[in-house]
């Protein structure tokens, strides 16, 4: 039931907003006719052009990028996946689709809401047989390997389950891609279409023998395609062989198989894997015959966490969904120089950083930069024109670019010549950009603590703790990461702790640094990065507006030690930007 | 739009179903008309122009609109809220701005109150176009969906159960995101009424 108030309230905004409906004209039907006919034939026409592309463009997203995001990392191992492996690892590159009939057995899998898949074979003497099944509408993808391993991930609810026969325990985690592009999740599991151009992906035209036929499979029909290719790579030639077995009514996959073998014909690897599309699947890792008295170890967040948490990172989207921003560094031992303007323009998911060196190798910055500093102003225009023509003339740059599906990045170096084009399968913006500058990565597994700082200033404090660990020789001290968020200000971190310590009381493995020799380790430091001043933008996000950075240096004594100024960052926003056509097409992407 | 219907044109948008998006057009071409001329007020070949290049856009990306990013609506709306924004820019309606601005001025009373409804909002001041003006004005420099989501309720006094289906989300989120809405708006409008318009860069 309303109150008066609300009542009132309601009747008024009523009132307000029904003066935008004054003197409304009926629609005009002649040119909503006109319109639907143009529309349609532009909607075809770019159907069209947009299914060409993206069978073009899938070849070019590897599946490790989405696998890499997944926590399900023991999927990589699994089914056709490790075609793509045996593939892409002695191939690099992919068959022409149309040429295998990709169409039709892709239009078959798009509608199938379940895939299980069983594998079995070898790479490399190493076996990797399997059982893995997809819920492509449910958003589910488990595996089951013949040790008693068993994961599944709930792409839904973020949650991921894997089961430990030597425990008896299963333990959930929480999965989150802190990099991911707003509100997409890592894993995309659209259909089984989209599995199967990515399996198809690992291979290219490179001179690729297809054969197709018919023959019986498992006592049914079945159409046999085969696509054979020799490669040298590194001096070294392998033949590779992938089969794909198409039920011929359904057009749907029935098995896989790949061979690779070197040039005197020993196999390097072999793989089989046996489809079928039932009506339902696991959902839950009991289904997968994991005892129902197992031992649950939870590392999902707390609530009080999980509610801070999300909305943390609703703010953080709603801020940095579309903005164009430029990004000033200076550093401590230059003064007041400013050595490299970013720019950063993100929209929706697009997003391209452009770092500008401002003082190139080999000049003086102190001579040069009172020009410098009259050129590039005090102003998001200033800063944007002087970036622009940078651009266009010559000069060190690097630039990075997201355009929804593949990440590519290049640079140029200060004589204008260009570098080679670098597409990674992974995200390639630094930890500057304004989103990580605003709201960093403050991970699942922190915990909400008091802190006096925190209570002076109104703030949460988040505390994020980290083993310290040692990888390939490499050490990793103890970590301890602190942020203030400011939740009158959009959670905006006011301010961060990053913390390597040595010795840390909550390192649980004591041990982890024996056998490694004194001069690789490393001692503690402390970074503190104050946003000193914010600003609310016309869209009513706060956002930050200049960031100080203080550093103990890395040092033995690092706790007593003085912390030194190090980086002053300004922040220049426009949250309604008009973009460039050039600037988030791939197409278009320089270097190439 | 009920979600079914809503999924299936979204997965007949994405193989390139003509069908799928004759549904779409003819489901939301009025709605879209009718929004654009609440927020812009043009002459019916500007009207013509907005729809016309919010569904060619659409047209060119449809193939891309991923269902759990949000609605069609949604989606259509985002774009549509794009082409009025630019229609502002280069309209420049400062002029009519600025005398909408000098006939608020010009009122007696508590302004600002009418707008909060703490009090009585004489009836030939809600009829006046300079107040429709305004409003428009303030509406436009919204979300799309706070836009979508006001003109529904209140203009179109759409029930809550309605606008949640539209927006793929629980009556109680619309109603929260109402109150933000109206929050926004009154906000907005005040803006509108007391300072310079267009100032969307903040120098920091």
């Amino acid at each position: 039931m309303k109150t008066p108030n609300e009542k009132e309230t309601d009747k008024r905004m009523s009132s307000l907003l029904s003066a935008v409906d004054r003197r409304a004209a009926a629609p005009d039907r002649e040119f909503l006719d006109e319109l639907k006919a143009r529309s349609t034939a532009e909607f075809l026409t770019h159907s069209a052009d947009s299914i060409r592309a993206s069978r073009k463009a899938t070849i070019t997203i590897s599946i490790w990028s989405k696998i890499m995001k997944s926590k399900m990392k023991l999927a990589t191992a699994a089914t056709v996946v490790v075609v793509v492996l045996v593939y892409k690892s002695y191939f690099g590159g992919c068959v022409g689709l149309t040429t295998i009939g990709f169409a039709e057995i892709s239009e078959a899998m798009t509608s199938v809401p379940w895939m299980h898949a069983v594998s079995q074979g070898q790479v490399k003497g190493k076996n990797q047989s399997g059982e893995q099944w997809i819920g492509f509408e449910a958003q589910i993808h488990a595996f089951k390997r013949p040790d008693g391993r068993v994961a599944i991930e709930n792409m839904k609810e973020h949650k991921y389950y894997r089961y430990s026969p030597e425990n008896r325990s299963i333990t959930v985690d929480y999965v989150y891609d802190p990099f991911a592009p707003d509100d997409a999740f890592p894993f995309e599991l659209l259909s089984a279409n989209s599995f199967l151009a990515d399996m198809l992906k690992g291979v290219k035209e490179r001179g690729a023998e297809i054969t197709t036929r018919e023959i019986e499979y498992n006592g049914q029909q079945a159409q046999l395609q085969e696509i054979s290719l020799s490669v040298t790579q590194d001096n070294e030639s392998f033949v590779g062989k992938l089969s794909l077995y198409i039920q011929p009514d359904s057009r749907l996959l029935l098995c896989t198989k790949a061979l690779v073998t070197d040039s005197e014909g020993n196999i390097i690897g072999e793989y089989e894997t046996a489809y079928s599309y039932p009506r339902t699947g696991p959902t839950d890792i009991y289904a997968l015959g994991v005892p129902e008295d197992a031992a649950i170890v939870s590392n999902l967040p707390k609530e009080d966490y999980q509610t801070m948490w999300d909305s943390y990172r609703q703010k953080r989207a709603d801020a940095t969904r579309e903005y164009v921003a430029v990004i000033t560094h200076m550093t401590r031992s230059l003064g007041d120089v400013i050595t490299m303007v970013d720019v950063d323009y993100k929209s929706g998911q697009n997003h391209r950083l452009e770092r500008h060196f401002v003082l190139d190798v080999g000049e003086r910055p102190l001579e040069r930069w009172p020009k410098r500093k009259e050129q590039l102003g005090d102003s998001l225009e200033s800063l944007l024109a002087w970036a622009n023509a940078h651009y266009d003339e010559r000069g060190h740059i690097s630039v990075r670019l997201f355009d929804g599906e593949r990440y590519l990045s290049t640079k140029r170096d200060k004589e204008g010549s260009w570098g080679e084009l670098r597409k990674a399968t992974k995200k390639l913006m630094p930890e500057d950009y304004l989103q990580c500058l605003g709201w960093p990565f403050i991970g699942e597994a922190g915990r909400i603590i008091k802190d006096e700082y925190a209570k002076e200033n109104n703030l949460i404090c988040i505390e994020r703790l980290q083993q310290g660990s040692l990888h390939s020789g490499i050490v990793s001290p103890p970590g301890r990461f602190v942020s203030y968020l400011d939740p009158q200000k959009d959670y905006i971190c006011r301010r961060k702790i990053t913390e390597w310590r040595p010795g840390a009381e909550w390192q649980e493995d004591k041990n982890y640094l024996d056998g490694v020799e004194p001069d690789k380790i490393r001692n503690g430091s402390i970074t503190v990065q104050d946003t000193t001043e914010v600003i609310q933008a016309p869209n009513g996000h706060w956002y930050p507006k200049v960031i100080v950075e203080k550093q103990s240096g890395i040092r033995k004594d690092y706790e007593e030690a003085e912390l030194k100024l190090r980086t002053v960052k300004k922040i220049y926003i426009r949250t309604d930007p008009e973009f460039p056509e050039y600037i988030f097409n791939a197409d278009r992407f320089p270097g190439q | 739009m009920d979600k079914d219907t809503e999924l299936k044109i979204a997965q007949g948008l994405q193989k390139g179903d003509q069908q799928a998006w004759l549904e779409l057009y003819e489901a939301y071409a009025e709605p879209v008309w009718r929004n654009v001329f609440r927020l812009t007020c043009g002459d019916s070949a500007a009207i013509s122009d907005l729809v016309q290049e919010t569904f060619l856009a659409a047209a060119r990306s449809a193939r891309n609109f991923r269902p759990d990013r949000g609605t069609l609506w949604v989606w259509l709306w985002t774009i549509a809220r794009r082409q009025v924004a630019l229609y502002y820019r280069k309209q420049k309606p400062e002029i009519v701005l600025s005398r909408a601005r000098q006939w608020w001025t010009s009122l007696d009373g508590g302004k600002f109150d009418w707008i909060d409804a703490k009090a009585d909002m004489p009836p030939d001041i809600l009829e006046s176009q300079e107040l429709a003006m305004l409003v428009r004005s303030a509406l436009s420099e919204l979300p799309p969906d706070y836009q979508t989501l006001l003109l529904a309720k209140y203009v179109d006094n759409q029930l809550s159960e309605k606008i949640a289906e539209q927006m793929d989300c629980s009556e109680t989120a619309v109603r929260s995101k109402l109150a933000r809405a109206r929050k926004a708006f009154r906000k907005a409008l005040k803006k509108t009424i007391s300072s310079a318009p267009g100032a969307q860069e903040v120098s920091l």
